[in-house]
């Protein structure tokens, strides 16, 4: 016969001490789940089941920012679905714009000038700065690094408007448009771009020295939550996290879509796919993209791509008429600052849309956060949080 | 010029992850390091691949081969066409080159496990799964798989037609965990219902909504009052 288990060994820590299991829900109005998440445009919530600090089960609530977006855009002609794409992300809009157009020049059969290809590709990357950066001050905030949160910030600003410079307005207005671009550089963008590198390597050596080579720091994210490529892969997990785990999985490289064939850059992964792995994965990102808009802005600027003003696509003939879209299919995937960002159009060979389907990696990160968060401690679920990059935009659509 | 895989570096030691809650020690190599000028920044850039120590993270990179497929292939599989004509699947390439197949819903779940189980050929993720509604036009809501080998890079889309009245499927769960919340959606928005799956609820919507918001029949509560100009 078997020993009967324990009565009192089997019992958690909680139990023994006469506690019942606490239920706590993190609200997205719970001052620091705001602080933290609100910094991206965050209306998540989160129902934490814990046994003394671990949690023992995490729910994680979206919805709330639903604005159904992909209901709205079928009445509309095809390009009037840009200003809701432009709302999936935080700062990275524009890159969700560029997707679109992406995928529907496909389906429509639009050629777009070389120089259009690059513009976008460089806009890409200021997106990606501005959303990673957002995506380390929303950390800092989470474990409260007060120095390292005012420096990423700082740096998220100057980020913010190098990409507002680059497409002449706010990333929400439409920059990128089916066929081309709305406008060119500015002249005196590259005077802009090389002030704010400047300012941003700064800001890549405050998050070295105030996060990832910082001791107390280090305690809050060194083997916490770690999510293995495995599981990132079956979840449905992409971007930065799933690089931190050790896939190299990056569509700029893996895929054929705007100019990165041609310019050099390399894909930074982690190993243990664990908090400081996401966070050094995302740091070395920001420098590489710094990079990649170096090289775009040389070969925009000696028109080796073509001369300034071509890919604008402005005209009135392109205000003329909506666009009409012959019937089909196309999925289309690109590699935004979150991870994965696919479209799927389907189209009756109309003006307007039958279907426009996003897959936002948001969303699956959302799903994936239990998987990586059941068992840590209750203080890492927003610095995790934060690195997985929860926008609402994407996740509620 | 391809691009190189790099791998961040980790604090050194490796014993960091035990010591976790050790802040003097940890103190104090940190203290031997930063102390010492330009020691560390050189240190912490990330470094090649090549030159990462053996039995180093990249073991867990099964893609990371040079000789990753860029794009979609557009050369048919081995194998998978004799799945498919056994179950009497419709493929074809679609516009973007991506193979295509069209199944009937009794035949779609031995299909798709054969898909995630067809060895090197193997479908291992699930990037989407979404509904069309053809009602107005074929008569029929069409669920679409969008599978990938994450081996190869090639992926497969595949549309399974249902009857739109109490519309159901098998849930593929089971197959891939991604599909959790991917079937809740598509039971939220588009009212089918998957067979199997463990906690079939609304995801987006308010638990007590009535219909299927994104079937086209179904109207919103205000049309849209103005037009978005071009």
């Amino acid at each position: 016969m078997s020993a009967a288990p324990d009565p009192v060994a089997s019992r958690t820590l909680s139990e023994r001490l006469g506690f019942r299991p606490a239920v706590v829900e993190l609200g997205h109005t719970h001052p620091g789940v705001r602080r933290v998440m609100g910094a991206v445009g965050g209306t998540t919530s989160f129902l934490v089941t814990l046994d003394d600090d671990r949690i023992e089960a995490l729910e994680v609530e979206i919805g709330l920012g639903h604005r159904g977006f992909e209901k709205e855009v079928e009445s509309r002609p095809w390009a009037s679905a840009l200003p809701f794409v432009a709302r999936l992300g935080h700062a990275n809009g524009p890159i969700a714009q560029i997707g679109y157009c992406l995928a529907l020049e496909r389906l429509a059969g639009l050629e777009v000038a070389p120089r259009a290809t690059w513009l976008r590709t460089l806009v890409c990357e200021l997106a990606r700065i501005a959303d990673h950066l957002a995506r380390v001050a929303a950390l800092a905030a989470a474990i409260g690094a007060g120095a390292a949160e005012r420096a990423v910030a700082q740096g998220e600003r100057v980020a913010a408007r190098l990409l507002g410079a680059a497409l002449g307005g706010s990333p929400l207005a439409g920059w990128a448009l089916p066929g081309g671009v709305a406008r060119d550089l500015p002249g005196d963008f590259e005077a802009r771009f090389v002030e704010a590198k400047r300012l941003l390597e700064a800001t890549l050596e405050a998050i070295d020295r105030l996060l990832i080579t910082h001791p107390g720091v280090l305690l809050r994210l060194v083997d916490v939550a770690p999510l293995a490529a495995e599981a990132c892969l079956a979840l449905g997990v992409t971007g930065p996290c799933l690089r931190a785990a050790g896939s190299a999985r990056d569509l700029r490289r893996d895929g054929s879509l705007l100019a990165y064939g041609e310019v050099d850059f390399d894909v930074a992964i982690g190993s243990r796919g664990d908090d400081f792995d996401r966070l050094a994965v995302v740091a070395e990102e920001i420098r590489q993209s710094l990079g990649i808009g170096e090289q775009c802005l040389r070969r925009l600027a000696d028109r080796s791509v073509g001369s300034e003003g071509e890919g604008v696509v402005t005209g009135p003939e392109a205000k003329a008429s909506p666009l009409v879209v012959p019937a089909g299919e196309v999925a289309l995937s690109i590699e935004s600052s979150t991870g994965e960002l696919g479209f799927l159009l389907v189209s009756d060979g109309g003006e307007r849309p039958r279907r426009i389907r996003c897959r936002a990696p948001s969303f699956f990160h959302a799903q994936a956060l239990p998987a990586a968060l059941t068992h840590a401690r209750l203080d890492d679920l927003l610095p995790t949080a934060a690195l997985f990059h929860l926008v609402s935009g994407e996740c509620d659509r | 010029m391809p691009a190189q895989i790099v791998v961040v570096e980790r604090p050194r030691g490796g014993i960091l992850g035990r010591l976790r809650g050790a802040n003097a020690w940890l103190r104090a190599a940190w203290r031997r390091d930063a102390l010492v000028p330009g020691r560390r920044s050189p240190a912490r850039r990330a470094r090649p691949l090549e030159s990462a120590p053996a039995g180093g993270p990249p073991s867990a990179s099964p893609d990371a081969g040079a000789d990753d497929p860029a794009g979609a292939p557009q050369r048919e599989p081995e194998g998978l066409a004799e799945i498919f004509a056994e179950q009497g699947a419709i493929s074809a390439r679609s516009r973007d080159g991506m193979l295509r197949l069209e199944l009937a819903a009794g035949a779609a779940p031995g299909v798709l496990r054969r898909l995630r189980d067809a060895g090197a050929l193997g479908f291992d993720r699930l990037l989407d799964l979404t509904v069309v509604d053809q009602i107005d036009r074929t008569g029929r809501l069409e669920v679409v798989y969008l599978c990938e080998a994450s081996a190869r890079g090639e992926r497969v889309r595949i549309h399974v037609p249902l009857m739109p009245d109490a519309p159901e499927i098998e849930s593929v769960v089971g197959l891939w965990p991604a599909a959790d919340w991917l079937e809740r959606e598509a039971w939220d928005l588009f009212g089918i219902r998957f067979r199997g799956h463990p906690g079939l609820q609304r995801l987006l919507l308010p638990g007590d909504f009535e219909g299927a918001p994104l079937r086209r029949d179904f109207v919103a509560a205000s049309p849209p009052s103005v037009e978005i100009p071009r």
